[in-house]
């Protein structure tokens, strides 16, 4: 009768948490089943207006410059923080400048809710690491274009990055790019999330100094989870 | 009670392993999809100011200075065109004026003094140097163009060694000009991408139709000149 007893009681432990996993397609490691994540978007990312020339006597293949081959970290680049600060930085053996136009730059934005109180996790093969193994995405215009990469979130509302923890991708969920924690309001459960990130200059098609003028365009993707 | 199976405490505890197992991965609830974009616009906004004026002047030749009213070299009014040579009216980008006479000719101001020209960049790139060019930018050699400023009946002086002013300090040292046909100037736009340039130059005396004579009739003589600014 005793052993009767425990069973049941354990059955219907199961049963229930059973009953939450399937429900919620989700778990934790503490075994508590999470509500599902909804997501919000809110401002698109913009990096602004710039001018981005090349040098053509200096230019080589390899330099990654305007009339060269990609090479980011080489390139000349356009940094923007999160709080919408943009600072440049010229490319490799000073082939490529990108010079700022009047204005500020502008971090993407979206809101997530979730349970209260809970770590959420951002990935994104795009999301800065520690050893700039970061893939890249193209921002489009016509047959030219820059490269995105190095995206930083920041989660808790401070401008700043140094809640994004920075650890590698777990192997089999990200190969490249790093993982960002955030933690849900404790009586909405919501998170606002700021994104930014870096722009390199590339070659372009037809090789020549200055990047023609237009918007250039592309998209960042970013998982969010329990 | 004899509808309810017994399981196995054994059973059990396994089918609890596998559960938190499962539930121990991360599970993806959502992904957002960001649009992300910069813009690149090179071109340079430009807003005409002053007009450069050298004020009000006498231009004389002398006479028995001349050879014959058309010798080479001599500059003069009467003369054939000899830029450095010849009388000449300097304006200064502070506003000055400066007479200086040529082997045959004089140049006198009147009273009153020059107006620089002036002219804004505006939206350009942020803290960048950007370039100004033309041919008639001062140079080390004296090499650089010439553009006539056409008096009311066929008279002309010749404008050339433009000089341009790009930090507002009043004179041209900043226009490190470059030995050749024309020199290159570089400024520096400020925070919010504007500059604003001031312009001088100099206008010399010059051969005056085929008739000798020794002084340049009056009225206004104007002309223009092109200034290129880039990045």
């Amino acid at each position: 009768m005793k052993k009767q007893l425990i069973s049941q009681l354990l059955l219907s432990l199961l049963s229930i948490s059973v009953s939450n996993g399937v429900l919620a397609a989700t778990g934790n490691i503490g075994g508590t089943s999470l509500a599902v994540l909804g997501i919000t978007p809110g401002v698109s990312m913009d990096f602004g207006s710039i001018v981005a020339i090349g040098n053509g006597a200096l230019e080589a293949d390899g330099q990654g410059a305007i009339s060269g081959v990609a090479t980011p970290n080489l390139s000349a680049f356009l940094d923007m923080a999160l709080d919408g600060t943009r600072t440049i930085g010229v490319g490799g053996a000073g082939t490529a400048t990108i010079s700022l136009l009047p204005g500020a730059g502008v971090p993407a934005t979206f809101v997530v809710n979730g349970v209260v109180s809970t770590l959420v996790r951002f990935t994104s093969p795009l999301i800065l690491d520690a050893d700039s193994t970061v893939v890249p995405v193209s921002l489009v215009n016509g047959a030219n274009s820059f490269l995105l990469t190095d995206v930083i979130l920041d989660t808790d509302g401070d401008n700043l990055m140094n809640n994004d923890v920075l650890i590698p991708d777990p192997v089999g969920v990200n190969a490249a790019g790093s993982t960002v924690w955030g933690t849900t309001d404790g009586v909405t459960g919501n998170i606002n999330v700021g994104v930014s990130g870096r722009i390199y200059t590339i070659e372009l098609a037809t090789p020549n100094l200055a990047y023609p003028d237009g918007a250039y365009t592309g998209n960042v993707d970013i998982v969010v989870s329990y | 009670m004899k509808s309810l199976k017994l399981i196995p405490l054994k059973a059990l505890f396994c089918i609890s392993l596998v559960l938190h197992l499962a539930q121990s991965a991360h599970a993806t609830d959502a992904s957002i999809t960001i649009p992300a974009s910069v813009t690149v616009d090179a071109t340079i906004t430009l807003t005409p100011g002053v007009d450069m004026d050298f004020g009000q002047f006498y231009m004389t030749g002398i006479t028995t200075a001349e050879n014959g009213g058309v010798g080479p070299g001599g500059g003069a009014i009467n003369g054939a065109r000899t830029v450095n040579a010849s009388s000449y009216i300097e304006l200064l980008v502070n506003g000055n004026l400066v007479s200086s006479d040529g082997t045959t000719s004089k140049a006198s101001s009147v009273i009153g003094p020059g107006v620089v020209g002036t002219f804004v960049i505006a939206g350009a790139a942020v803290s960048t140097p950007v370039r100004f060019t033309s041919p008639e930018l001062i140079d080390g050699d004296a090499t650089a163009g010439t553009r006539p400023f056409d008096g009311p009946t066929g008279d002309s002086i010749t404008f050339t060694d433009l000089t341009i002013d790009t930090d507002n300090d009043g004179i041209a040292d900043n226009d490190l000009a470059a030995t050749g046909d024309g020199a290159v100037v570089t400024g520096t736009t400020d925070a919010a991408g504007a500059l604003t340039v001031r312009t001088g130059g100099r206008i010399y005396s010059t051969y005056i139709g085929g008739v000798d004579n020794n002084l340049y009739e009056a009225g206004a003589y104007s002309g223009t000149y092109t200034i290129t600014v880039s990045y």
